[in-house]
């Protein structure tokens, strides 16, 4: 089990004890995108401290980075295992008196979100 | 004498049966139908519409340029296939051509392939009873009666106010906009064409601000309902938009709606549907009042359509993109209304 194995990657950085009871939130990670923010307020540890356990988790192979960008509303619009893979440009919806309006936008305008994801490949090595 | 009316007329607000139309001009050669388009022009001019037209034959090729842009270029393709060029060369060569006949049935023809506002009303009305309807600055274009349907293509002369920059200076940029009454026996759907806008291209690219429009799509509502004088009421589309999303027709990528002590909206990522993805909310929103919702098409029924956004409280349903067939988006509407009863 991923969970497992990340369980054991959070145990290298922090005592036992505060994860206790805490599995079972860790467990409601959306493995597809985890943000750092997500482990921090599970955890209750700081911001540098989630960053390091999950750049510890891509070191050993359990996550893989990843960026998405945003569009101006909030809306994921496309997403790449590094910035320069995002496409120049991406589609966002804006509302223009009040009606919906698709407009395209250049990705270096926009704000980018880092994320991280579990590694399947590792999960199906570790399940194996 | 001949009363000939200005383009830019305001129709008498009294109310025209189609029904007298028709009796009253019996003689007259009313080739297609009988509704108080041919009265009105046949009355003023003793010619048919279609080949008067005032608001076009008044029309500059720059105003008849920008009323072919706001058609996908796909229709503009497949109507002028023998044109090549990019939409933009296509639009002035057609424009210069001024086949006012031509552009005419094309402006009809592939309306419903246009980014669209659409607006829904319930009434009452016979269908040989409807009233005259005046939209300011707007002219009647043409008429089309099938057994329980009656369309009515407005263009609207809309004129925008603007104060350039460098040196600065007052000008108006003037637009041809198609509107479409369609009255069924239950609802009058008003079809605004999205106005495409590129008021910069029209100044050099000089600096603007835009200080007034003529006419916005409340005020031609406004004129709308005025005509009916009070048989109209907004119908809501609540039950027709749940069962089409329940049958998977669509999926919402964006939300807003109320909940008992809030009004909360979901954004989804992209290629993400809440139905699909979020059954909890999902489950949720079956019960709960809509405001403005985005939906993408799922169904694979070869609809032209890909996405379009519902108000259902007020009755609005929006195209905000361009469809390739002709009649797709009116399914959509037909669908939302059919299952709406």
């Amino acid at each position: 089990m991923w969970l497992t194995k990340f369980l054991n990657i959070i145990g290298s950085f922090l005592p036992p004890d505060p994860l206790a009871g805490k599995e079972e939130a860790l467990a409601r990670l959306n493995p597809e995108k985890i943000y750092i923010e997500n482990v921090r307020s599970v955890l209750g540890v700081s911001q540098r401290e989630a960053l390091d356990i999950c750049e510890s988790a891509v070191r050993q192979g359990l996550f893989k980075r990843g960026v998405e960008v945003l569009c101006p509303d909030g809306a994921a619009a496309a997403s790449a295992d590094v910035e320069t893979n995002l496409p120049a440009t991406v589609n966002c919806w804006t509302q223009e008196d009040g009606h919906y309006e698709e407009v395209v936008l250049p990705t270096a305008q926009l704000q980018k979100v880092k994320y991280y994801r579990l590694n399947e490949q590792s999960t199906a090595a570790t399940v194996g | 004498m001949l009363l000939i009316p200005k383009y830019r007329l305001t129709f008498p607000k009294s109310r025209f049966s189609l029904q007298s139309c028709s009796s009253t001009y019996q003689g007259a050669r009313l080739a297609r139908d009988t509704t108080f388009h041919f009265r009105y022009n046949i009355v003023a001019v003793g010619i048919l519409p279609k080949t008067y037209m005032p608001i076009l034959r008044t029309a500059s090729v720059q105003d008849l340029k920008r009323l072919l842009e706001l058609y996908p270029v796909s229709s503009l393709r497949e109507r002028w296939s023998g044109i090549a060029g990019t939409k933009d060369e296509l639009c002035l060569e057609v424009a210069g051509k001024r086949n006012l006949k031509d552009i005419a049935e094309f402006v009809n023809d592939y309306l419903s392939c246009c980014k669209q506002h659409i607006y829904v009303y319930s009434h009452r009305l016979r269908l040989n009873s409807l009233p005259t309807v005046g939209i300011p600055d707007g002219e009647l274009l043409d008429t089309k009666s099938e057994p329980e349907r009656v369309h009515l293509l407005y263009l609207i002369r809309v004129g925008f106010k603007i104060i350039v920059r460098d040196p600065p200076e007052e000008a108006t940029v003037e637009f041809l906009l198609p509107v479409r009454l369609d009255v069924t026996r239950e609802h009058l759907i008003v079809r605004i064409v999205v106005l495409e806008k590129d008021i910069g291209s029209y100044v050099d690219g000089r600096g603007y601000n835009t200080i007034g429009r003529s006419i916005d799509e409340n005020g031609i509502l406004l004129a709308v309902e005025r005509a009916f004088g009070g048989a109209l009421v907004t119908t809501d589309l609540h039950k027709g938009v749940k069962k089409l999303w329940h049958d998977d027709f669509m999926d919402a990528t964006r939300a807003q709606y109320k909940k008992p002590k809030s009004t909360d909206a979901t954004i989804m990522d992209k290629s993400k549907g809440i139905k699909k993805t979020d059954s909890e909310l999902y489950a949720l929103l079956r019960t709960l009042t809509l405001f403005k919702t985005l939906f993408e098409v799922t169904a694979t029924n070869e609809s032209s359509v890909s996405a379009f956004s519902v108000d259902p409280g007020n009755g609005y349903i929006g195209f905000p993109r361009y469809s390739d067939n002709r009649g797709d988006t009116d399914h959509v509407v037909d669908e939302i209304l059919k299952h709406n009863r």
